[in-house]
């Protein structure tokens, strides 16, 4: 959590795993050019912002808005199998939208004393949305950006 | 103002209004803003604006006469062509810019700009026709 917190997460939600458990962050809204967290709250925002005050601007938009999304999953389990491709990357999307805030606040208390055992691994998982408003949601796999620059923008050193 | 200059104001301003929009939405169908089947924007286009251009251009080459030297006789009918011109302009313009500013889908709101576009619409064509007829005799 202290991982979390100095990278400015506000929320995250813990989920049970095979063996083990998951925390995942709440989504964050990237620049679509740098790939960087967006700055301020809007770096939380779920939904892109389509709305322009200057009808000029609207006008000669010619190209939809289109949001960058990016979850960080760390999983510790004794059971690393993949789940697969997804099948409908706009639902997904729609879910990760949820899970930093839908899950449990912290460990249950017996979990927290147990011990991490040798058969339990660490992953963490970079999910990167692409998702152009009124149109196609994509998952980038592999994703616009290096996982460690991801983890580089979010804040989170992860030690050897 | 003579007649034939009263031609050419409308003339030209409905073309040149009109152009940038025609690029506006050529760029934005390369652009992928309309998706994979952007034959809705060009059946909107061709239904709201292809009419009044058709109409100006095809009066203006038709109709020249001798009495374009005249005063227009009745300016009362080529302002008001000329108002409900910017008007229905500016609402094709509004209906374009909606598209980028607002999540409900473009085609939805192409239908929906339909109803009140359609009505405007019969106006302006009435005006334009009544200027150049009444313009020829």
């Amino acid at each position: 959590m202290a991982l979390l917190q100095r990278g400015k997460f506000s929320s995250w939600g813990f989920y049970s795993a095979p063996g083990g458990f998951a925390v995942v962050t709440q989504i964050e809204q990237l620049d679509d050019g740098s790939g960087h967290a967006l700055a301020g709250n809007e770096r939380f925002a779920s939904e892109t912002r389509v709305a322009s005050l200057n009808v000029l601007e609207s006008i000669f938009t010619v190209r939809r808005a289109q949001g960058l999304y990016r979850v960080i999953a760390f999983v510790l389990t004794t059971d690393p199998r993949s789940g697969g491709a997804a099948t409908d990357p706009a639902r997904m999307l729609q879910l990760a939208r949820r899970w930093g805030i839908s899950g449990a606040l912290d460990l249950p208390e017996a979990m927290r004393r147990q011990p991490v055992i040798p058969e339990q691994r660490l992953f963490a998982l970079v999910y990167e949305f692409e998702s152009v408003v009124v149109g196609e949601t994509r998952i980038n796999a592999p994703g616009r950006y290096p996982f460690d620059a991801h983890l580089g923008d979010a804040g989170i050193v992860l030690l050897p | 103002m003579t007649v034939r200059q009263a031609k050419s104001w409308l003339s030209i301003g409905w073309l040149v209004v009109i152009l940038p929009l025609l690029f506006i939405l050529v760029l934005r169908q390369l652009n992928g803003f309309y998706g994979s089947d952007p034959k809705d924007v060009w059946s909107w286009f061709s239904q709201f604006v292809l009419p009044a251009l058709t109409l100006l251009a095809g009066a203006f080459t038709v109709s020249a006469s001798p009495n374009d030297q005249r005063p227009v006789e009745n300016p009362l009918v080529f302002w008001a062509a000329v108002a409900l011109s910017v008007v229905y302009v500016a609402l094709i313009y509004l209906v374009v810019a909606n598209q980028a500013a607002s999540a409900q889908p473009w085609n939805e709101q192409l239908k929906e700009s339909a109803l009140f576009l359609g009505v405007i619409q019969a106006l302006v064509i009435g005006v334009l026709g009544k200027f150049f007829i009444e313009s020829s005799r």
